[in-house]
């Protein structure tokens, strides 16, 4: 077990000292543009930047190498990480890209708002969220449709937050 | 001082105080909703308001939100927040004895003991404070805003790997907070050409999205795979024990109240860990503590008294220096910046209203909590069995018209989204987010005092060093980040040579 949770932190520090050196390289030099006065000041705007992301590489690296150590130490005592052969139901497999569905779906609601509204987005996407993690009482659909009614009257009618 | 007190009693300022508190309770009581969620959401609905009304909206769901936590922990052993896990340990056995109605009025009479008492400490301390603070200069704000994200990343951390990850979590917030123009010379950074980039990232939209979307993203995968099921709450029985019953152990109740002030104050940590320390304490100097872990009152009171008078202890160093100890601090100093109010020393020389008269509404909010727990204790029960399913949809509106309202435009509801699927991940892999988030909130002014310190020092990085406040936070603030591995080592070493012997 610790074999296995040691590897995937290896492939995760591995992605994030990628990452960070990428950031360095590549992106802060080209989203801080310099002025001849701001980069002749000891503290220019891209100081901190660069060294956060100095900073992070550095904790990736230690991470990695700890990485490393734990599961070499973790295949002594417990030999290499086996395949989860455990079977899972279906139910559990399509869990499992739930949260990804749902956040699809929440990308999808904030899309609709900006290009139909939010009456006819709230109207068609949230009861699809509910229908899709399994929710097969009707009594909710009109439950949740009375909240967000009552929270659009509060947003548009009491708080004044302009929205259409 | 009328001014004041004028100021508190309107009907606008009472209502709101209620209605965050009623919110607070109901949310603190479903099982896997945070207080920082109940305070996240609430503050969606702030923007448009009043600053004080605002406030006392917050105030009420965070005091709410602790004393919460308490219904389920005692009625079905599952802790509405991190904070009842101790009261979790001696409710539910109570409840199972057929004492439910006892253990709750024990929580809620040393919840709000333990919440007044933090007022007066806050009342007391943050003023003098705050005189102290005036005095200190560039170096001295740089090293405490090190101490805020070192205590964040070491509450975190029991092992060096997870250390790590706070120090990966608080970097990734301090890159994100220098999205926007520089401070000084005002040149635009990673604005990706977006001319929404240039105002930098709001910290209320990203909170909404690390906190309350990403709990929808947690939780959908529960909901679909173990499927919908309410929770089968029982009714609570009549209380028996009396207030004077209770307060016989009024000497218990201000022990805890103070472990529970005292370590709110400390950034970094919160009422669990407060409750934990009060647990343990009352624990070892009770009388009976064999009673411990099968029903003992002394143990709610301890802990209950401790996890809400975490809330005064958690403002003074949010209020005198403005910097949150955790992320409900962290929420309260975004809504306060967003109402045009700076937190700070200054606050506290600019007249003082403001701060009295939070002050006074912190005291208010925990005498209408007694009054509302007393109550409506079967409602709020209640509310516990509201499934997570109908939840989710709602959630998930609240979000978006949330994000929404912070600018009246849509791009804080992309910023929401993408923090929501940044804080998956980082639960995922077992990163903390409270460092991200109180690194976002400090990133411009830990940027600002280091390099105001570097300039007046002519470049010379010891600054830091050479003088004794802020070497010797520094210091500290080193101690916070290892502190947690060191404890964890002693105890593992501990353990073994007991098991050794055994």
């Amino acid at each position: 077990m610790e074999a296995k949770k040691a590897r995937g932190d290896i492939i995760l520090y591995s992605v994030l000292s990628v990452v960070g050196i990428i950031f360095y390289v590549f992106i802060i030099p080209g989203q801080i543009y310099l002025s001849k006065t701001a980069s002749a000041e000891a503290f220019s705007p891209d100081t901190f930047p660069n060294a956060v992301t100095i900073l992070f590489v550095i904790a990736s690296l230690c991470g990695l190498a700890l990485a490393i150590y734990r599961y070499r130490k973790a295949v002594q005592l417990e030999g290499k990480p086996q395949k989860d052969t455990t079977p899972r139901t279906r139910r559990e497999i399509v869990g499992a890209f739930m949260p990804f569905i749902v956040f699809a779906l929440v990308l999808l609601y904030v899309i609709l708002f900006m290009y139909v509204g939010f009456i006819p987005a709230t109207v068609i996407v949230p009861p699809v969220i509910l229908f899709v993690i399994g929710c097969r009482k009707w009594h909710y659909y009109p439950i949740y449709y009375a909240f967000a009614a009552l929270m659009y009257l509060l947003f548009r009618y009491i708080l004044l937050v302009p929205i259409r | 001082m009328l001014e004041i007190v004028q100021s508190i009693f309107t009907v606008n300022n009472l209502l709101m105080m209620n209605v965050g508190v009623a919110v607070g309770i109901m949310i603190g009581a479903m099982p896997g909703l945070s207080v920082a969620f109940a305070v996240t959401v609430l503050m969606t609905m702030t923007f448009h308001m009043e600053s004080l009304p605002a406030m006392y909206l917050m105030l009420g769901a965070y005091c709410g939100g602790l004393y919460g936590g308490s219904i389920t922990a005692t009625l079905i052993n599952t802790p509405g927040t991190a904070n009842a896990v101790c009261t979790a340990l001696e409710g539910y056995p109570l409840a199972r004895k057929g004492r439910a109605g006892d253990a709750l009025r024990c929580a809620l009479v040393a919840s709000t003991i333990g919440g007044l008492f933090s007022c007066f400490l806050l009342m007391f301390f943050a003023p003098q404070l705050a005189k102290i603070i005036l005095k200190i200069g560039s170096p001295e704000y740089f090293a405490l805003c090190t101490f805020g994200i070192a205590a964040a990343i070491g509450l975190e951390g029991n092992n060096l790997n997870n250390v790590i990850k706070g120090v990966l979590s608080a970097a990734f917030g301090l890159i994100l907070s220098c999205v926007g123009a520089d401070p000084v010379f005002g040149t635009n950074r990673f604005s990706f050409g977006s001319y929404y980039m240039l105002s930098g990232i709001q910290v209320v939209s990203s909170m909404l999205g690390a906190y309350a979307l990403c709990q929808v993203l947690v939780n959908c995968r529960d909901v679909y795979v173990k499927g919908d099921e309410s929770l089968k709450v029982p009714p609570v029985t009549k209380a028996t024990l009396k207030f004077k019953d209770i307060m016989k152990h009024w000497k218990l109740i201000l022990k805890s109240s103070i472990i529970g002030g005292i370590v709110g104050a400390v950034p970094g940590t919160g009422g669990a860990e407060s409750a934990m320390i009060a647990y343990n304490e009352a624990k070892r100097v009770s009388k009976h503590p064999e009673e411990f872990g099968n029903g003992s009152i002394e143990g709610i009171l301890a802990a209950e008294s401790a996890n809400n008078a975490t809330s005064g202890g958690a403002m003074i160093p949010m209020l005198t220096l403005g910097i949150p100890g955790d992320t409900v601090m962290a929420i309260l100093l975004s809504a306060l910046t967003m109402q045009g109010i700076t937190p700070g020393a200054n606050l506290f020389s600019s007249g003082s209203f403001w701060v009295y008269a939070v002050m006074g509404g912190l005291f208010l909010i925990n005498l209408f909590m007694l009054l509302q727990g007393s109550l409506c204790i079967n409602l709020f029960a209640q509310v516990s069995k509201i499934p997570q399913s109908i939840m989710t949809p709602c959630i998930v509106v609240m979000c978006v018209m949330g994000s929404f309202a912070i600018n009246n435009n849509i791009f804080e509801c992309f910023v929401m989204i993408a923090f929501g699927i940044i804080g998956f991940f980082m639960k995922k892999f077992g990163f903390p987010v409270t460092p991200l988030c109180i690194a976002l909130v400090l990133g411009k002014l830990f940027e600002t005092n280091l390099r105001r310190s570097l300039i007046l020092s002519k470049g010379n990085p010891f600054v830091f060093f050479t003088r004794p406040i802020s070497c010797g936070i520094l210091i500290l603030a080193v101690f916070m980040l290892f502190f947690p591995i060191i404890s964890n080592m002693r105890a593992n070493k501990k353990k073994g040579k007991e098991q050794e012997k055994a």
